[in-house]
This record gives structure tokens, sequence and C-alpha cells, in this order.
């Protein structure tokens, strides 16, 4: 019991947009356990967006619940939401994951600083884990200075450095080139395996899949397939 | 807090040109709502100012009464003791006593309904500009028979320098008198209005003149320090309330100057609210704009775990530096054109018939910034920025990471 | 191609409508300059003509004939007697509402007790009352009877200094035509309160044929003040006027020559109101600025694909200029509907400046303040806003035409 991580309970969404009802997830059950380096695949619209929001309680389901880390996300408050998010979860989007006007070092210390940790603690785990990342020449440059790969680098730091339970990527790869998603898709790997941190794709890229350990298909709303490699 | 402040901070320089042009309305705004005031204010100080030194004085002791109808029976019967009470008074820096009988004035050509001054010609000087103005001839000397007119009234009189002219009034015994005087001098003050009407005589001729005797109608103080004045007369009227006499301050005097300054100020108060009005639209916009084109980063710092409140407090503190800003260049503009102004004036020459309306301050306007204006306009400025704030943080506060994703 | 201008108008007034908050904002913007402009334009410009109507009509008139330098000199020796020609031309002529003859001099006022230095003044009474509002400032007593050649009328302030009540006698000692000394004995029949505190203080009314015999004058005055029927018509009557006066003999002054002081009060004034009028309109053309210029910078990408399928960097311009003339437009729009209920309401329900009143009446304004709509105000009001907006797009409007349709779609 103690390794399940995440829980999902039918989960139901229903977006209402101009009179026409879309059902984004009907009845999603998903158990992730501790560790897991998982993907979840599926056409544009399939609802693994949805499904990542909701886990990430950014977003509430129209019915069922989401059981993370023990906790039923459907009672918490917004800003205590934002104080789970911040404490057990890690997030990496598409692009613009950064905060332009800080530096990587900045933007890497912003969710310590969130966390209340000290001052010199905080740079120093922000140091070693840019330099864990390729990222120990680009420490004092803003996110405008960096490439697309270095940015989701840093991004990738920035999930891992509070050490949450759970990293949530939407599409991590989806802006770069095949060379610099394979190569982040390899460091994220190592970090689960270092860290013992679960990670949570949501993908249409086959490189993605092709390195994730459970792939977990989903299209119209339902899971098609769940298999362990 | 201090990673709101951090952010907020960087925010303002991101969008460079954005942040200028909407600086340049504050700077603009403070700038012309700074000088608007000050050149009010200093309108109203030199009103005071050239009240008070062309005879008005600090504080001036009468009989009672004295003031609402000038009349000669309403005298100081003794001086000497008055003076002797006031002399080594604390914050006393000068006094001089005077004659004041309205009277007519006539020379062969012409005649003019006016104020006599009897002056004592050593101690006049010390507290009014009047012998300053002389244009023509010497300031009265004490001899017998002197007097000194302006040259408005001159010129309506047809009259020179060492004519003679006769000065009519009504004497203590209530019957007409008459003397002959001659021009001993001419003088030129700011407003011809005044000149017309304000004629000099010594003092001993005008007592002999009104037969007063030692009998003086007013004893006019200045005090070290405008701030003292009234503490100055408050003492006084301790001393020598009993006797029936009075002093009062120049603002019992000349009240309608008062009233003048007070409605300046009354109107000071509107700029002030007219301008943060008409700032707040563009600060509003501008600080909207800049938080919406940031909806998606917004709802990143979200979706991470930052509180809902401290992105409202980044906006706000966006809103504070912008406001900041705006001040310091504001004022380092100001400080800049004020001490300009401050030596050369503002020529205001074109308006020298209307400014006479005002007490006759002179046609050079030089801006006075009052401690009130630097307060009150930087607080507007100040409050027109947070406010304007206000409305952008509220809504992005509102706003859910899922939201802010599918904005874009 | 008229089709291609209506798309750029139509596209203008949709875009315009995209982002409606911010069009709210700067609408409002608009709207405040506008308003605030109207009111207090016409707040200014009633008052002013409040200003000068009750000074004229108090004494002064539109309009005084002397003979030459008498304004110069005020002395009883720059007197005359009205021509013929003036007077069939006074009582002939439409345009003259009335007109009066006085006879100016100054003089040594005594109740007995106490004395003082006043104008004395010699009126018909029967023809002053005609249009003066003297009577309506009345405090005490009556004004002069015609033929009353023993009753004085004075300023409140100068009653009360002389201190003397209606029915007290009152001695006037004054330097006659021959340099003799002349007085004599009046009736106070009652007082007056102008506001002006310089004509209460020293202003006294006697019949005109008193103050000739106590001069001993006969028939000379030293002014025929005139007054219109309509205030319009004082340039062609003084040039009608002086087609006929000998030129060496009189003086033709109209009131602004004969009050430099209350002409400059009130242009003095109008500059102020520029000043803080155009201090508003820059800061809120900054504002409007900075909207424009981000609502042209966040579309730089769209301007892009336009000029991509071939747009002109001309109707670019035209574009962003329509767009933000629509902004103009309805806020003036809106602006020229508040602002004339605003004013509109204060030509009902007068402002009460009763807190300044002896300022105001200094400069012949009464306490209670009515405005009132002047179209001219609206119209200008509403160039000046269209012209500075559009001046302000100018800038944003240029930026966007020179784009390259390439660096512009690269632009995000």
């Amino acid at each position: 019991m103690t390794d399940k991580i995440i829980e999902t309970k039918k989960l139901t969404k229903v977006y209402e947009e101009s009179k026409v009802k879309v059902n984004a997830l009907r009845g999603i059950d998903l158990t992730v356990k501790k560790g897991e380096f998982m993907a979840i695949a599926g056409p544009s619209g399939s609802g693994k967006t949805t499904l990542l929001n909701i886990i990430g309680g950014l977003d509430s389901p129209t019915e069922g619940k989401v059981i993370l880390g023990g906790k039923d996300l459907s009672v918490l408050s917004k800003s205590e939401l934002s104080e789970m998010r911040l404490n057990n979860l890690g997030f990496i989007f598409q692009a613009y994951n950064l905060i332009p006007v800080l530096s990587a070092l900045e933007n890497v210390e912003y969710v310590m600083l969130l966390q209340g940790i000290k001052q010199e603690e905080r740079q120093k785990r922000a140091e070693e884990i840019l330099k864990e990342v390729g990222l120990g020449d680009y420490i004092n440059a803003r996110p405008n200075e960096m490439s697309g790969g270095q940015q989701q680098r840093v991004a990738v730091a920035r999930a891992i450095v509070s050490n949450p339970n759970v990293v949530l990527a939407d599409e991590p790869t989806a802006n770069l080139d095949s060379t610099t998603g394979e190569s982040l898709l390899v460091m994220m790997s190592e970090m689960n395996k270092k860290r013992d941190v679960t990670f949570l794709f949501s993908t249409h890229d086959k490189m993605v899949m092709d390195h994730s350990e459970r792939l977990v298909i989903l299209k119209d709303g339902e899971i098609t397939e769940d298999k362990q490699k | 807090m201090k990673l709101a402040m951090k952010l907020a901070w960087r925010n303002i320089w991101r969008n460079k040109r954005r942040s200028g042009v909407i600086l340049t309305a504050i700077v603009v705004g403070l700038l012309g709502m700074v000088f608007m005031i000050a050149i009010m204010d200093g309108m109203s100080s030199d009103m005071v100012k050239v009240s008070i030194e062309n005879g008005v004085s600090h504080v001036q002791i009468h009989r009672e009464g004295f003031l609402e109808n000038m009349s000669v029976a309403l005298n100081i019967r003794n001086p000497g003791y008055v003076i002797s009470k006031i002399e080594d008074m604390p914050g006393l820096k000068t006094y001089a006593e005077r004659v004041k009988v309205r009277g007519l004035i006539s020379s062969p050509e012409n005649s003019s309904g006016v104020l006599i001054w009897g002056i004592n010609y050593e101690r006049e000087p010390k507290l009014n500009s009047i012998a300053s103005y002389k244009v023509e001839g010497e300031f009265l000397s004490g001899k017998k028979g002197e007097i000194f007119i302006g040259k408005a009234l001159a010129k309506k009189l047809k009259v020179e320098l060492d004519d003679k002219i006769v000065v009519r009034g009504q004497g203590l015994a209530t019957e007409i008198v008459s003397a002959a005087f001659r021009i001993k001098g001419i003088y030129v003050s700011t407003s011809p209005e005044y000149d017309k009407y304000n004629i000099f005589i010594n003092l001993k001729d005008s007592q002999n003149l009104f037969a007063m005797n030692d009998r003086v109608s007013e004893i006019a103080l200045m005090a070290d320090d405008l701030d003292d004045v009234d503490s100055l007369a408050m003492s006084i009227n301790n001393e020598i309330g009993v006797q029936g006499l009075k002093a009062e301050t120049w603002k019992e005097i000349i009240p309608l100057i008062v009233q003048m300054v007070e409605m300046f100020t009354a109107f000071n108060y509107i700029v002030f609210v007219i301008v943060v009005i008409a700032m707040a639209f563009g600060i509003v916009n501008t600080i909207l704009m800049s938080v919406l084109e940031r909806t998606r980063e917004i709802g990143i710092l979200m979706a991470i775990g930052t509180k809902p409140i401290m992105v409202f407090g980044m906006v706000m503190w966006e809103g504070f530096f912008l406001g900041l800003l705006g001040l310091v260049f504001g004022w380092i503009i100001t400080i800049f054109f004020y001490a300009i102004l401050l030596k050369t004036g503002i020529d205001f020459s074109i308006w020298a018939d209307s400014l006479k309306y005002m007490g006759g301050i002179g046609t050079t306007i030089y801006p006075v910034i009052k401690g009130y204006n630097v307060f009150w306009s930087s607080f507007s400025v100040f409050i027109a920025a947070v406010l304007s704030a206000l409305y952008p943080a509220i809504k992005i506060m509102r706003l859910t990471p899922v939201k802010a994703f599918r904005s874009v | 191609m008229s089709g291609g201008k209506n798309l750029i108008v139509t596209l203008a007034w949709r875009n315009i409508w995209r982002n409606k908050r911010r069009t709210i904002i700067t609408v409002s913007a608009v709207v405040f300059a506008v308003t605030l402009s109207i009111f207090t334009w016409c707040f200014a410009v009633g008052e002013h003509e409040m200003m000068i109507s009750n000074t004229l009509k108090i004494h002064t008139g539109n309009l005084q004939i002397h003979d030459l330098g008498y304004w110069e000199d005020k002395t009883i020796y720059k007197s005359f007697i009205p021509p013929e020609e003036l007077t069939v031309f006074l009582e002939k002529d439409k345009r003259i509402g009335a007109y009066v003859k006085r006879l100016n001099v100054d003089a040594l006022i005594s109740s007995g007790s106490d004395t003082g230095g006043v104008l004395l003044i010699g009126v018909e009474p029967e023809r002053e009352l005609e249009f003066s509002s003297i009577k309506k400032k009345k405090v005490s007593g009556e004004y002069l009877k015609p033929g009353d050649s023993k009753g004085i009328f004075l300023g409140e302030t100068l009653a009360k200094n002389l201190n003397v009540k209606v029915s007290d006698s009152i001695i006037v000692i004054c330097q006659d035509y021959y340099g003799a000394i002349s007085a004599a004995k009046y009736i106070l029949t009652g007082t007056f309160k102008s506001g002006s505190p310089d004509m209460d203080r020293s202003m006294a009314f006697i019949t005109l044929d008193a103050a000739q015999y106590l001069l001993s004058m006969d028939d000379k005055v030293s002014e025929v003040a005139i007054f219109l029927s309509e205030s319009r018509s004082l340039k062609k009557v003084t040039r009608d006027i002086n087609g006929f006066l000998d030129p060496e003999k009189f003086e033709v002054m109209t009131w602004d020559e004969m009050l430099p002081g209350l002409v400059q009060a009130i242009e003095m004034d109008n500059a102020f109101g520029v000043i803080f009028f155009g201090l508003i309109i820059l800061v809120v053309i900054f504002g409007i600025l900075n909207t424009i210029l981000m609502a042209v910078m966040e579309r730089y990408r769209e301007f892009g694909v336009m000029m991509a399928l071939g747009t002109k960097p001309r109707d670019i311009v035209k574009l962003v200029l329509i767009e933000s003339a629509f902004i103009a437009i309805l806020g003036i729009i809106i602006g020229n509907i508040l602002g004339f209920g605003i004013t509109y309401y204060f030509t009902i329900v007068p402002i009460d400046l009763a807190e300044y009143a002896e300022t105001l009446a200094t400069f012949g304004m009464d306490t209670e303040i009515y405005t009132k709509i002047y179209v001219w105000v609206f119209v200008i009001t509403d160039i000046v806003i269209l012209f500075s907006t559009l001046l302000s797009a100018l800038y944003p409007a240029i930026k966007a035409s020179r784009l390259k349709p390439v660096r512009a779609l690269r632009y995000v």
C-alpha cells in the first residue's frame, strides 16, 4: 500500500463550451507506484493533458477523485493545493517553463524559496543540481540567453530540486529536436533512478514512449492499453 | 514578500519602452502638478509678504474698533507706556508708531482722497519697504512740513518735487484742519492703486495737524519669525488688553488676502485629485496589459506552487515600483527646474494689471514648493500607481493555471 | 476602391473590441478628459461673463465718452457738455440700452465725528435706474430721487466708517471749478453694498444737478456712460460714435480699456485654465499612447501576415489611426453627453462658493455661480481631444507599418 503514490478513482471531466459538452475523461482508474517512470500517450484531444492537470491539482474533475500521497485532493482549498504542489510535485511544461526575469539559478531557487529554505542551502543545492543537468556554465544566464534544450534542463532541475514525490511533465520534448530531446530523456531517467522520483509524462513522442518503463495509452478519454515494459 | 518584490522589479524593466512611456506620463503629471501649485503658492506667499512689508506688518496695536472705521477718535493715548510694556518681549523684532487718518490732498489742479500716514521716519523703514520705493527726491528726514507721495498721485495732482500741496482731514476735536506740505520725495511701489492712496508725513507733523498731542493711531510690530506672530499678539493682549487696546495679527488685518490664499489652496487640492485620476487611467491600462500578456507565465508560477496571494503581491509591487520610479525621476527633474526658476522666476508681466488685485505683488513670480505640495503630490502619484495595480492584481489572482494555459 | 476602405474600417472596429476591458479603460480616460474640459471650461467662461456683466452693470457701462485725457487725469478740468449730435445718436439708436451723464470729483466727506476721502459722483437717478443694478444692491434706505438736491447715497463700508445712518446729515468738502473750497450739507438717503470693497468704501452719489452746483460747473459732465442692449454690438457702436465725434476733443473708451485689471484677471485665469487642461490632456494622452502601442505590439505577427498578403504599409497606418479615432470618438460622444449633463445641472442648481464671498466680490462675482452651455466649448474640446489622440497613435502606427513581414512573423 505504501508504495502507491497516485491513485485516481473513476475520474470524469466534462467541458462545457458554448453549449457543446466535451467528455475529456470518462472514468479513469489509474494507480502509480513510487519510482515509476511512466508515460501517458495518445493522440491530441485524447485527454492526456487534462488527466495530468487534474492529477497535479491544477484542474478539478467533474466526478471521481485523485489521491496523491494518501491525500484526497478534492477536499483541499486553492491555497492548500498550492502548498501541496509546492511540496509534493514538480512540473515541467512543453515550453516557456521558466520565469523570464530570473536567471537559471534563481529559477531553480524559486521553489525552495517558497518552501522557506535558507539562502546558503538554496544556493548550494541549486548549483549542484544545475551542474548535474550539465548547466554548470549557465548558472547566471537568463532564459532568453539559453537554447530550448537548456531551458528544459533548467525546468527539470527546478522540478527535481525540492525533492518532490512526483514530477509531472507535459510533453517536455515537443519543442525540441530529437537529439536534444533524447539527451533530456536520458537525464530524466538517471534522475529517476538516482533519486527515486516518480516521473509521469504526457506525450505523443515515440521516443518518450520508448524510454518509459510503463506506457498507458489514452483514447477519447479512456485507457485503452496499460503495459509494463 | 521579498521574492514578489524582486520579480516585480525585474518585470518593470522587461518592456523598457512601455515602462518608459508610463513613467513619462507620471513624471509630466507630477511636474505639472507640483509647479502649478508652486506658482499659486508663490503668488500667495508674495501676496502675504508684500502686504506685510507694505505697512501691514505682523501685528498692529490699536484701540478696539479702529480697524473698522479708522476714526481719529479711536487712538492710543499713551504710546510711550505701551511701548515700554512690549519693548522687551521675546520674539519682537522691531516696532513703529503711526498716525493714520483719512483725508483729502489737493493741489491747485486736482484733489484726491487719501490715507495720511504720520510716521516715525527712523523706525518706519525698519518694518516698511516704503522708503525703498523712492524714485525721486528723499525720504522723510524728520524736518517740519515734509511729505512723501506716490508717483501716480503726483501725476494726478500734476505736482512735482518741492511743490506745495495741501492735506486736509478731521482733527481730534472734530474740526476740519488743513496744512501745506512740500514734496520731499516720490515713490513707486508695486501697485499704482497703493501709490494713489497712501501719503506719508512726519509723525510729529501729523500729531500737530490733527491735534493729537502725543497720541498715535497704531503701533505696528514685526516678529522675529512669521511663526511667532500669534504668540506675540497673545502676550501683548495679556499685557495691554485691559486698557481697551488690542493687538491684531496680519491675518485679522487683511482677511481678504487670507481668504484669497485659502481659495488658491482649495483649488490646489482639486488639482491633486484631477491629475491623479488622469494618471490612474494610463497606469491601470499599462499594468493590466503587462499582466495579461504574462498570463501563461503567471499560470506556471501558480502551477509550481506559488500562492495566489503572492501573485497579487507581485502585481501590487509592480504598481508600487512604477509609482516610486515616477516619483524619483519626477522629483529629480522637478528639483532641477525648481533650482532654475528660483533664480530666474517666472515672468508674469503680461498680466501686470491683474496682479494688483492680488495685493500688488511683483510681476516676477517665484514658485514656492511647500511641504504640503511635496507630500500631497507625491502621495497622489503613489496612490494612483498602487490603486491602479489593484484591479489587475485582483484579476490575475483569481486566475487558475489551467485557464492561464488555455488563454494563450 | 471604396470596398477596401470599408474593410479597413470594419477591421478597425472589430479590433478595438478584441480586448474589451482595455478599450473601455482607454475610452474612460478620454471621457474623463472631455467631461472635465467641457465642464470646467463652461464654468470658467460663464464665470468670466458674469464678472464682466456684473461689473459693467453696476457702474462702468459698456463704453464711456470723456473729454480727451480725462481718464488719464481724472480731473474736473477735463469735462465737457455733451454735444447735440451725441445725444441725438444715443436717443435714437436702438442698440443703446441707456446712457447716463455723470460728474466725478474727489472730495472729503464728514459726518461731524468722522471724515474720509471719497469719489463723489453726480448722477441722474431716473436714468441710472434704467439699467444699473445699484438699486438691487441697496442695503438700507432708498436710492436717490430725481430732483432731490439734498440727498446722498453711500457705500455701506463708507457709511459705517463715517458712523452715519439713513437721514443723518453729511458734509462734503471739495475744490470747485475755480479752485475755491466748496462745502455742502446732504442727507443720507440710503446705502449700498456692491460687493466690490473698493466701491463700497469710496463711492458717494448725489444728483448731477447738485454736483454741478457744488462745483460751479453748469452743464458740464465728466463722463457719458453707455449701456448697450446687446454687448455684441460694442465694436460697431464704438466705431459709429468715433465717426462723428471730434477725436481732438473727445475720447471714446470701451470697458476693457477702462478696466484692464478685469481683462487681465480673466486672461490670467484663462492661461491657468489652458495650462491645467494641457497638463491633463498630456497625462491622459501618454496613457492612451501606451495602450495603443501595446495593442499594436502584441499584433506584430498579425500585421506581418497582413503585409505578407500584400497590405500596404500606408493601410496599416490607416488601420491603427482609425482604431484610435474610434476610441477617441466613442470617448468624445460619451464625454459630451456627460459634460452636457453636468454643466446643464449647474445651470439650474448654482455652485455655492459663499466661503470665499469676499474674494469673489473683489472680482465682481456672485457667491452662487451658475454655469452656461457654450457650444463652441464642446466643439473645441472635441477637436483638441480627437487631434491629440490621433497624434499619440501616430508613433505606434508608423512603427507597425515599418515592420518587415518576415521579422514580424518571427515575432511572438
